[in-house]
């Protein structure tokens, strides 16, 4: 099932949870925050052991693809990346990982500061879910073969940006474009 | 320790003079002192351990490739029994010299500021949420220039490993393109600019002397004439042939001996390629002029688009002055101005009307 409309469902089932939970309560309080701790640990413990089967895997195999240009981050021009699975794989669970603990400062400062506690029991089980969902978990998690969708590179989720920009954003993966950029002296960029 | 828990404003002028110089000392609260110093002491001995720690890094890569080098060349190290020339406690050079068919090699060492305890800790860290820093990391380069003439022309074989890393962080390597071959280890790729180069510099002697664990510490053997740092100006691209190893510093006996053949048969190469055995066909050779071309090409493009800019905005503060000094005229002559403007105007109507009829 699309996993936009599954999270969709979750979100309603869970605000129908927090309606018959009573925050208040400092035991309930207490079980909802272990709940929280212990969703987060899942799914790093998941990132972790996926970056365990990519080193075990080491898979060498080389990579090539052009990124787009992102004006935002200051990158005028496209640039072809070459790279091997595993460098690429390792890149992809490590910013998930990343956003684990994005998520973990959010939520630190939207309860401990802020004192909501809706957020934690929303974020819970959610995260949980999301982190099993991600490409690379899929791969070498669940052993799907990295194939079709999961073929390398991955493409960028279809959502409301890529529409905007028109597909302008999109990884490219074409023999003429990856051996145009790959050979233009995009490098040599000076260190400090 | 303190004779009294009174601080020294608290004693009265009788109490003080009734002291010794020793006890007004001990009235005062030293603990700022004594933490600052005690901070400071702890950053120098980190620092001296940290570079010390650097220099018997150097120092065991220096004699770890030492049979090599002496082999080879009559001078290695920097003269009076010195090895290396210390420039700071990151950045060290060697040298040799004095042998066939080459003219000089640089080893240029680029050490971890692990004298800095901060420093390192910071670029560690991060590095680890942003892209643009690279964790700190001890790099040797052994750059040898050759003395013979040959073609200009680019071809690497890089480890895996952080590739596109070595590809951003040299101009050369991504002028390249990479291909995968059989006959290197796994760990390694072909980067080159044409075929014929990567072919004919693949020796067998350069083939043998690689293996697939040695990815993990050789960065990358490059023949290459162009600039590491992406050029700005013309000057820039003028060609300068050498070859460069790029590598960790590592300090193991078997690395630095897996090392010391790939430098042989670097220097082997080098010779065959002076000696006639290693020749390249004139047309790979002109597929190379013709890329650096379209690199030349690209910077003329860039420095006519600055003067173009530069001109522009002279032109906008011309016309700014133009407005400013008529602004600063009194009433009369601004009128007096305008018409004079007027008239120089309908003069050059006129004049077109003139030459037209």
């Amino acid at each position: 099932m699309n996993p936009a409309v599954t999270n969709l469902g979750l979100m309603l089932i869970m605000m129908q949870v927090l309606r018959r939970l009573d925050l208040e309560d400092p035991d309930i309080l207490f079980y909802v925050r272990v709940g929280y701790a212990a969703c987060q640990l899942i799914s790093f413990a998941v990132c972790m052991y996926v970056k365990y089967q990519i080193n075990k895997k080491n898979d060498l195999t080389t990579i090539k693809y052009v990124e787009p240009a992102n004006p935002m981050s200051g990158q005028s021009e496209a640039k072809a990346v070459v790279t091997t699975v595993k460098e690429y794989d390792l890149k992809q669970i490590d910013s998930q990982i990343k956003s684990i603990f994005t998520s973990l400062a959010m939520m630190g400062f939207m309860h401990l500061y802020m004192k909501y506690t809706n957020p934690l029991v929303m974020q819970s089980v959610s995260s949980v879910k999301s982190a099993l969902e991600t490409n690379i978990v899929k791969i070498h998690f669940w052993g799907q073969p990295a194939a079709g969708e999961l073929k390398r590179p991955f493409k960028a989720a279809p959502g409301f940006l890529l529409a905007f920009t028109g597909g302008a954003g999109e990884v490219k993966t074409d023999k003429a474009s990856v051996e145009a950029a790959e050979t233009a002296g995009a490098g040599g960029i000076k260190e400090d | 320790m303190l004779t009294t828990s009174k601080t020294f404003h608290m004693h009265t002028v009788e109490e003080l003079t009734a002291m010794s110089l020793f006890q007004r000392f001990q009235t005062h609260d030293w603990r700022l002192e004594l933490f600052t110093l005690t901070f400071c002491v702890v950053f120098a001995v980190l620092y001296k351990v940290g570079d010390l720690y650097n220099n018997s890094k150097v120092t065991s890569f220096l004699n770890g490739v030492r049979g090599v080098f002496e082999k080879n060349f009559a001078l290695y190290g920097v003269g009076d029994k010195q090895l290396y020339v210390k420039d700071s406690s990151e950045n060290y050079s060697s040298y040799a010299s004095g042998r066939e068919n080459i003219s000089k090699v640089n080893i240029n060492f680029r050490l971890a500021p692990r004298q800095n305890a901060f420093l390192w800790a910071m670029e560690s860290i991060m590095s680890m949420f942003m892209e643009s820093v690279v964790a700190p990391e001890d790099r040797v380069d052994i750059v040898i220039t050759p003395s013979v003439e040959y073609e200009h022309f680019i071809t690497a074989i890089v480890s895996k490993l952080g590739m596109n890393l070595f590809r951003k962080t040299n101009y050369y390597l991504s002028l390249t393109r990479t291909n995968d071959s059989s006959l290197l280890p796994e760990s390694f790729v072909f980067m080159s600019e044409a075929n014929e180069f990567q072919e004919k510099t693949f020796t067998q002697q350069l083939a043998s002397s690689l293996n697939l664990s040695m990815g993990s510490f050789l960065n990358f053997i490059a023949f290459t004439d162009q600039a590491q740092e992406k050029p700005e100006v013309l000057r820039d691209l003028i060609p300068k042939r050498r070859i460069v190893i790029s590598t960790k510093a590592v300090s193991g006996k078997k690395q630095l001996a897996e090392l010391s053949e790939v430098v042989e048969a670097v220097l082997d190469i080098v010779d065959q390629i002076a000696a006639k055995q290693i020749t390249f066909k004139p047309e790979a050779a002109r597929k190379i002029i013709k890329a650096r071309e379209v690199e030349i090409e690209k910077i003329q493009k860039v420095q006519e688009l600055v003067k173009q800019e530069a001109l522009a905005e002279e032109k906008a503060a011309m016309k700014k002055k133009e407005k400013d000094d008529f602004k600063k005229l009194s009433r009369d002559e601004q009128l007096k101005a305008e018409q004079k403007a007027q008239d120089k105007k309908l003069k050059k109507a006129q004049k077109k009307m003139r030459v037209r009829s």
